[in-house]
């Protein structure tokens, strides 16, 4: 077979087995941040009062503004509370516009890129919900929120040059 | 953060020096030996072509500081899918420009037939590019979330998506019959040719959709810059060419037939066109069933203002010459090749002709005869093989101008007797081989075979020079 003829079934082939292969992924793994009132508030509290943890806290604006740096970035949009600090490095739109909605109502900030007019795609938006924390002014438990924070965080696959920038990151952003 | 950018950026900088200095180097000693000519040309216009497909990307490597990142995953995914869309694009626009046949085109390759190569290639290339671009811009989110990733993927999720997926949709499905349909010529050409609606669709997707292009002024002239370039290549050669192309008008004038083959004699009815012996044209005959545009070698001298054709009856097209007629009309566009000795400084040569491949040296020698003043050499060897004797149809003529020039020597060589012709033949009856330039013109098997053995004999590979017919 010619070169050129051969080179296009493979890269025809490859492109293929990716779709199918996400495809099917996404329907087989069930969405483990799916979000959602339930997962952490009401169940969370049962089970941590089962437990023994009573611990509890509410997603107030407050207590949203204690995490207002790109190394603890939570953000509200649209009356819902998300943790977003382990996208950071990887926002298409840059750092920059990131921090901008930590540790505040970012709703309009994310509605409109910060006034260029423009809205998150549907992509971005389905993205978001993996970072969901819980409603605004819920009481959630706190080990139950400890829990999710430390499972976005594990959820990246880690940064290639894990040396390098970050440890840059913080001293930039103070 | 910013420290690790630019300990790349030097690095990079001292690699492009130090390569540009081995690249000027080798240039420079193959210049003293005139090898430049060809390879050099050809791996200078690929080079030349890669380096404007990733100008952008490097441009955002070293002007930006968003735009590519590589220090983790869904960074490094989002900038190869970026790399991937806009080398694709360019690439996708190079290859209509190496389809429209101009002069300079042919130039930067040495030879149409190898710049058609050079759009298979580039063509090929644009489209595995443009391909990976939206899997690799969906990986940036494998990090997070799997769903994301297929949403990403909706093709028709807003108009800029939209339309990118329709061109990659529609280059996919014609590539496909490129590449693997078994249809009748024509209805196989027009398909291809579809490509160019694919581009124009692309090239909206481009406009359209926000991202480091339409955020950059440099960029977006860069980008569309090449977006014209690609639209008026496809316009000049497939959309308008009947009033684009340049072509010259001539009448048939006599038809003889020679066995197998039809040998046709052609007059100008304008300007006549001007080749060198060894050249071939395109050539559309206004008579039913051979409107279709055909590559032909010019056979007759080049100081005669009449061309003739010299054509084997191979397949359907050629079928219909039995109806050829005197006083059709021709439309004949060129000359193209670079397959004449008046493109090499050496004063021998070794022509080696397989059948029907005995067209181009027809021209050269006839061009000799007419006026050997005109052409300095000092030797010049014809092989003309063929299976039989009876199949020589030209060794009358090309005996007689080797009779009145003694520089030319013409051997025939009959296959059925002696098998298949040998670069031992060749060889033993030349003594100076290695000086001389080889040109070799018949099937692609027996031009492929001799080449390798006198190359195994020892003929430097650059003197060994190849016809090749197959255009497609």
């Amino acid at each position: 077979m010619k070169k050129t003829k051969l080179i296009f079934l493979v890269a025809v082939i490859i492109a293929l087995v990716f779709i199918i292969e996400i495809f099917f992924l996404t329907i087989l793994i069930p969405e483990k941040n799916a979000g959602g009132a339930n997962s952490l508030s009401s169940s969370g509290i049962t089970d941590n009062l089962a437990s023994g943890n009573y611990a509890s806290l509410t997603l107030t604006l407050v207590e949203v503004a204690k995490h207002n740096s790109l190394t603890d970035c939570w953000m509200i949009i649209e009356g819902k509370v998300y943790d977003v600090t382990s996208f950071a490095g990887s926002h298409p739109g840059g750092n920059n516009e990131l921090v901008k909605g930590c540790g505040k109502d970012a709703t309009s900030i994310f509605n409109t890129m910060d006034g260029k007019g423009k809205s998150h795609s549907s992509t971005a938006n389905s993205l978001l919900s993996s970072f969901y924390l819980g409603d605004l002014n819920q009481e959630v438990s706190v080990s139950a929120i400890e829990n999710k924070t430390a499972e976005l965080k594990n959820s990246t696959i880690p940064n290639l040059d894990d040396d390098n920038d970050d440890d840059d990151d913080d001293e930039d952003d103070d | 953060m910013k420290t690790s950018p630019i300990k790349k950026k030097k690095l990079f900088s001292e690699m492009r020096d130090t390569l540009k200095n081995i690249l000027r180097r080798s240039i420079f000693l193959n210049y003293k030996t005139e090898i430049i000519n060809h390879m050099q040309k050809k791996i200078i216009s690929y080079a030349v072509i890669f380096a404007l497909a990733f100008l952008p990307s490097i441009y955002l490597l070293m002007f930006s500081e968003n735009a590519l990142v590589f220090y983790n995953f869904s960074g490094a995914m989002r900038s190869i899918g970026k790399i991937f869309g806009l080398a694709g694009i360019v690439l996708f626009s190079i290859t209509f420009l190496l389809n429209t046949r101009i002069k300079l085109v042919e130039e930067m390759f040495f030879g149409l037939d190898k710049t058609l190569n050079a759009h298979h290639i580039f063509g090929t290339t644009a489209f595995v590019f443009l391909l990976f671009h939206p899997l690799f811009l969906s990986a940036q989110f494998l990090a997070f979330s799997i769903k994301s990733t297929l949403i990403f993927l909706i093709p028709f999720s807003n108009p800029a998506v939209t339309f990118g997926s329709l061109a990659l949709l529609s280059m996919t499905i014609i590539l496909i019959i490129t590449f693997f349909a078994k249809w009748k010529y024509q209805n196989w050409k027009f398909s291809h040719q579809l490509l160019g609606v694919s581009f124009i669709l692309a090239s909206i997707h481009v406009l359209l959709i926000p991202s480091d292009v339409s955020n950059d002024l440099f960029l977006k002239i860069y980008i569309i810059l090449f977006l014209a370039i690609g639209l008026i290549s496809y316009s000049y050669r497939t959309l308008f060419w009947r009033a684009f192309v340049k072509r010259h008008d001539y009448l048939v004038k006599k038809i003889r037939r020679l066995g197998e083959i039809t040998e046709i004699t052609l007059e100008p009815s304008g300007k006549p066109l001007s080749f060198k012996p060894g050249q071939f044209v395109f050539v559309s005959f206004n008579k039913r069933k051979m409107k279709e545009t055909h590559p032909f070698t010019i056979s007759s001298s080049s100081s005669d203002k009449t061309l003739i054709l010299s054509i084997k009856n191979l397949g359907d097209y050629t079928y219909e010459l039995k109806n050829m007629r005197e006083g059709i009309k021709v439309k004949i566009e060129g000359p193209y090749g670079k397959f004449s000795f008046m493109n090499s400084s050496s004063k021998r040569y070794i022509f080696i002709a397989g059948g029907i491949g005995i067209t181009p040296f027809l021209s050269m020698l006839r061009s000799i005869g007419d006026s050997p003043e005109s052409f300095d050499f000092e030797e010049i060897a014809l092989f003309y093989s063929v299976k039989k004797k009876e199949e020589a149809v030209f060794l009358d003529e090309l005996n007689k101008i080797s009779q009145k020039n003694k520089k030319i020597k013409v051997f025939l060589y009959e296959s059925a007797k002696k098998g298949h012709l040998n670069s031992e033949y060749i060889l033993e009856n030349n003594k100076d081989f290695k000086k001389a330039e080889i040109f070799i013109c018949g099937p692609a098997s027996m031009m492929n075979s001799l080449k390798e053995q006198l190359i195994n004999d020892g003929v430097n590979k650059h003197k060994i020079n190849l016809e090749e017919f197959s255009l497609l």
